[in-house]
């Protein structure tokens, strides 16, 4: 399990913009919290580290998302924490 | 805590987090731009060699490609030259390919706009406009062309059209080394290599900033000091350098001093009886200059050899050169010491001269004088500025007196040989000498009513309306002028293509084959890794489909002996090719295999020979002659030496095979000072000097596109030093004119900057197509190399406006 | 103020030379992280102890403040450290990461920092960008800074990864050049798009240390982006084991000791 809080900007451009949040609304793991202007934030649940990577690239794919900011990541145990 | 709540209290973590940061974003306004997070990877990509785009050092580098494209270059560990390391730009070579207005489509300029036409129409106009006046059509080429390129359009040039108009950039850059190489040696090319640097004692760099230049090679040196070698490193300059910085002696001489120098050097070998008297006897002979001044002049005895130095004490030649008695003599004890091994490097402060000639001929006859040649790390040797100016230029001959392999088309011996070699008819090659770059393009700017007698210039890999000396006269006269028409093959759009009648896209460095020739003889080869863009197609194509549109069009010099296409190339099963169609070029034949071994055969008329291409191909290139022995290719690190070069007889030690004199010595010159053409007087108080810097190659249309290098050196400027600025009031940034007699320029001032210029001396670098120090400076040009002096002309230097407020 | 470039082509900041809104904003995520985690942790049962928080340190100078070195035509008359210019480096304090500390370290961290690498990159393997000003170019100016490393805050100065040389401007170049006064009239648009990463390092299973995903040719010296002084998505969990390439593999192919020619 891998949860993330994340911050979306969006471009300039209403439609795409909306169109932009529609996907990531639709896509699977996401869920939207409040949306502040251009930035849209988003808590991303995935299976694991990579497909949490994978989700996070894809974002940036996205037509419409000009980035996506890390703000929160929570590990479950077999994750990449290493221990002293 | 049951999972679902855990999960339902981790997103609202998450969520209020992202909201907190969000919060702060929005508070903070201004937006970082996004850090890229997809990243390619590297792994999955192929790696080819090839050798690097830019100077005639010729490291070679590692090309990633992956999905069609360039995405890593690095440093090839195998390569010889620079055994893994590369400069600031070959670590962005890859990035020359990618600039966003590449030319990807032919170009014809209709009232007054360049305006997409197809490639059958671009070709079809251009071979009209040929058979229309063969005579008055010329070819510009460069050192940037590949062997291969620039040996066919001199086939097409010298055996098809009978037109010796064929000149290359090259003029401009090393026609002195060339000069020089051939009235000492009897023929051209450094007869040592790279590997001087790993064992020299002492280097002299005579007018020459290797560590923005050549930084691999300045590296190669200094990094010996690092394994507490001793290097002694003397620097002869006419401003400070960053090769400075690194110097034990740094030398500032006056513009034109070196050869007076050069002569001091000499005078005190001879005077204190310290020359070289066995060496001298066994290989030499004196030279001095004929009346009028010819390239080869006449013999003469060591007594007047004697006499015509007397002018030139310490004393004496301290006055013409600005150094002090105690540096010229220095360098006279350098000289006369035999343990010390010395090795001479020079560049553009030689080559870029009026006297070119005499300055390469004198720096030759130091070390011939004293001894000091013909053994690792002990001789002089020329640097070159283009990857092929060597492997191209000088080797297959694209200048206006040459023909591959070293000939002369003035001589009916070397005429003969090369028609027999290309299959032509006795006579047609053209026995008269070409017009000589500054010619050429003179004669290109007159109305032709005027006795302008060339009216169409075909420019291939060159930017002349940026490089050539002299810009207003030499090629923005071209504007005005309706009957002319210029043809120009390039990648990016450039000074040149502004006033391009047509213009034509190319594929550049790994879009296509090549071979290159560096400036220690070593041949490389490499193969095309991705497409060029849009309809962009090789150089080398372009001449053979114009060729063959000429045949079509029935112009009898397109056709051999046997009434066979000058470029014709045959399958397996003899069934020719037709690899003047753009489909065929990369299919059942390699053109680039073809013409380079129909090339070879010439390299072994002067004992040039250059290695096999299929042998090549599996090499990090090869420093000819190379020839087979017991079954292996070996290359040859010393010519004239024996246990080097397989060509010297036995016992001879030194054997100067093509010597002027035919009695295997070489020459041991006198040519006297001679004041440059132009000297700062009242009005033009100031010597202006131009050149280049670390970050960029030549005129930019490269480097200016890679964004790395373009923010190090956004533009040029002019260097003052600072008493000129402290008594002009002018500050770093301020914008200063700098004014010749045939142009002026306003740009930023840079006190002290990249170099450091004494009082009364300015520098601009080249690099800017948007601030043309080329319009400033001079055509005077060497009387034997034709190369123009663009290191000094006289300037005034005023204030124009203080820099723009922070 | 100069006119500001187009975004595009903007100098990127590096960690090394962040704007100060940048440090905060990334000295945020930080501190959020390291709380989430702390939070997370707590109510998960404190598995492990949380990791040590990192002081943003002292006052860092914005680039514009930072002193410069002197030039040589006025050494003669410049006082050792210019009045002007009281910050010197000397002065600041530099962390002492702790190498018992525990290091977090995330895909999202990783990615973060490989991002940042390719700021002043034009592609994995090229020579980073100079951040700042160069006035002094000899190697030791250079390496006042970068022999061993030192991080004030988030300012990194990266340790050299490669044995020294004395011609260090060969192969890094400024991001700017103010003396000229303002940017360059044409954008310098490019569609090159580099490599960013070499790759992630191949396991021959879970558990099992990654290969050098990268060439070691210039980067012998595992410490200077894996190290202690180093972006934290890019440290080694295990500073105290120092032999690295004993279990972590480097590639023959990028390391050019076995290359295959590609053509006959």
């Amino acid at each position: 399990m891998n949860v993330s809080g994340l911050v979306v900007t969006l471009c300039g451009d209403p439609d795409r913009a909306e169109r932009a949040a529609a996907a990531v609304a639709a896509a699977g793991p996401f869920t939207l919290g409040p949306r502040l202007g251009s930035r849209l934030t988003v808590a991303l649940e995935a299976a694991d580290d990579r497909a949490g990577a994978e989700w996070f690239d894809w974002l940036g794919r996205v037509d419409g998302v000009v980035k996506a900011d890390v703000a929160f990541v929570h590990f479950d145990p077999g994750e990449e924490v290493d221990h002293a | 805590m049951p999972e679902l709540n855990r999960r339902e209290f981790v997103r609202s973590s998450a969520l209020a987090a992202a909201l907190a940061l969000a919060q702060r974003q929005e508070a903070e306004g201004a937006d970082v731009p996004p850090p890229r997070t997809e990243l390619p990877v590297i792994s999955g990509a192929k790696w080819h060699k090839a050798p690097c785009r830019f100077c005639g050092t010729g490291c070679h580098v590692q090309v990633a490609v992956k999905d069609k494209k360039v995405v890593a270059v690095a440093g090839d560990r195998q390569a010889d030259v620079n055994k893994g390391m590369l400069c600031v730009k070959g670590y962005h070579v890859g990035q020359i390919l990618y600039g966003k207005d590449r030319l990807t489509t032919p170009l014809l300029r209709k009232k007054g706009e360049l305006v997409p036409i197809k490639w059958e129409e671009a070709i079809d106009l251009i071979a009209q406009r040929i058979l229309k006046a063969p005579a008055r059509f010329a070819f510009y080429g460069s050192g940037q062309w590949t062997v291969t390129e620039g040996y066919a359009v001199n086939k097409f040039m010298k055996a098809g059209l009978s037109n010796n108009n064929v000149e290359p950039n090259a003029r401009l850059c090393m026609a002195s080394a060339v000069t020089g190489y051939v009235s000492t040696f009897g023929v051209d090319e450094p007869y040592n290599c790279y590997d001087d640097l790993d064992h020299a004692d002492v280097v002299i760099l005579w007018g020459n900033n290797p560590a923005e230049m050549h930084p691999v090679l300045f590296s190669r040196l200094i990094d010996r000091r690092m394994r507490k070698e001793k290097v002694t490193l003397i620097d002869l300059c006419t401003r400070r350098t960053r090769t400075s910085e690194q110097a034990d002696h740094v030398m500032v001489m006056q513009p034109q001093g070196d050869l007076a120098i050069a002569n001091c050097i000499a005078y005190q070998l001879v005077h204190d009886g310290a020359y070289d008297k066995a060496f001298v006897e066994k290989h030499c002979n004196f030279r001095g200059d004929a009346k009028p001044r010819t390239l080869l002049g006449k013999p003469i005895t060591f007594e007047e050899y004697k006499k015509a130095l007397a002018d030139y004490t310490p004393e004496k030649a301290s006055k013409l050169s600005g150094l002090s008695v105690k540096e010229l003599k220095l360098l006279g004890e350098l000289f006369a010491d035999r343990k010390k091994k010395i090795l001479s490097l020079w560049c553009m402060g030689m080559n870029q001269h009026t006297q070119g000639t005499a300055i390469n001929n004198l720096v030759h006859a130091v070390h011939l004088l004293s001894g000091h040649f013909g053994k690792p790390g002990d001789g002089p040797q020329s640097l070159t500025g283009q990857p092929s100016a060597c492997g191209t230029v000088r080797e297959t001959g694209t200048l206006c007196h040459a023909l591959p392999g070293d000939l002369k088309v003035e001589d009916p011996e070397h005429r003969k040989k090369a028609e027999e070699l290309w299959n032509v008819p006795a006579g047609r090659i053209n026995d008269k000498i070409g017009h000589h770059t500054v010619l050429m393009w003179e004669k290109f700017c007159t109305p032709t009513d005027k006795g302008g007698d060339l009216d169409t210039v075909w420019v291939q890999v060159t930017n002349p309306g940026q490089s050539l000396p002299n810009l207003n006269k030499l090629f923005r006269a071209k504007k005005d002028l309706a009957d002319k028409f210029l043809i120009v093959s390039d990648v990016y759009p450039t000074a040149t293509t502004e006033l391009a009648d047509l213009v034509l896209p190319s594929s550049l460095w790994v879009e296509k084959r090549g071979v290159y020739g560096n400036s220690e003889r070593r041949t490389q080869q490499w193969f095309e890794m991705v497409p060029p863009p849009g309809e962009a197609r090789d150089d080398c194509w372009q001449t053979i489909a114009v060729a063959h549109r000429l045949l079509e069009l029935k112009h009898p010099g397109m056709k051999d002996k046997d009434g066979h296409f000058l470029f014709r190339m045959t399958d397996d099963r003899k069934q020719e090719v037709e690899v003047w169609k753009w489909e065929n070029y990369y299919g059942k034949v390699n053109v680039d295999e073809r013409l380079y071994e129909e090339y070879r055969q010439f390299t072994k008329i002067k004992h040039k020979d250059v290695a096999p291409y299929s042998v090549l191909v599996n090499e990090r290139g090869l420093r000819w002659p190379v020839v087979e022995d017991d079954g292996k290719w070996k290359e040859t690190r010393y010519r004239f030496v024996e246990g080097h070069d397989p060509f010297v007889k036995k016992g001879t030690g030194l054997q100067f095979y093509h010597s002027v004199t035919k009695d295997d010595k070489a020459l041991i010159w006198f040519r006297p000072w001679i004041a440059p053409p132009e000297m700062p007087d009242r009005d033009y108080p100031l010597w202006l000097d131009t050149g280049r810097v670390l970050e960029h190659w030549h005129t930019g249309t490269m480097t200016m596109r890679v964004p790395q290098l373009r923010r190090a050196m956004p533009r040029a400027y002019v260097e003052v030093s600072r008493d000129d600025a402290s008594e002009l009031g002018v500050r770093t940034g301020d914008l200063v004119k700098v004014q010749t007699r045939r142009g002026e320029l306003t740009l930023p001032a840079w006190v002290d900057g990249r170099g450091k210029c004494p009082k009364g001396h300015l520098f601009i670098p080249f690099f800017d197509e948007s601030l043309l120090c080329n319009l400033l400076t001079l055509e005077a040009h060497c009387p034997f190399s034709k190369q123009p002096d663009y290191k000094k002309c006289a300037a005034r230097l005023s204030k124009v406006s203080p820099r723009r407020k922070e | 103020m100069r006119d500001a470039p187009p975004p595009s082509e903007r100098p990127q900041p590096d960690a090394t030379a962040l704007a100060p809104g940048v440090v905060r904003r990334y000295a945020f995520v930080t501190v959020v992280l390291v709380l989430a985690v702390v939070l997370v942790g707590f109510l998960r049962g404190v598995r492990e102890p949380p990791p040590i928080s990192r002081s943003t340190g002292p006052t860092v100078a914005a680039p514009s403040e930072v002193p410069t070195a002197v030039r040589y035509a006025e050494m003669p008359e410049a006082p050792l450290w210019p009045s002007r210019q009281p910050s010197t480096l000397s002065s600041l304090r530099y962390e002492t990461p702790d190498p018992f500390a525990k290091v977090i370290r995330t895909e999202e961290m990783k990615l973060q920092a490989l991002a940042d690498r390719l700021r002043n990159r034009a592609y994995d393997g090229a020579p980073p960008a100079i951040p700042h000003g160069v006035d002094q170019t000899s190697a030791a100016n250079c390496l006042a800074c970068h022999e061993k490393g030192a991080m004030v805050g988030d300012r990194l100065a990266a340790r050299v990864s490669h044995p020294h040389y004395p011609n260090c401007l060969q192969c890094h170049v400024e991001t700017a050049r103010p003396e000229l006064g303002g940017d360059p009239a044409v954008s310098v648009a490019s569609l090159f798009e580099g490599a960013g990463r070499s790759g992630p390092g191949l396991r021959a299973g879970p558990g099992a240390p990654p290969a050098i995903p990268h060439t070691t040719w210039f980067r012998q010296d595992c410490q200077s982006c894996h190290g202690l002084l180093a972006r934290a998505g890019l440290r080694t969990t295990h500073p105290w084991l120092t032999n690295c390439t004993q279990c972590h593999a480097p590639s023959a192919e990028l390391d050019q000791v076995a290359f295959p020619e590609v053509r006959p």
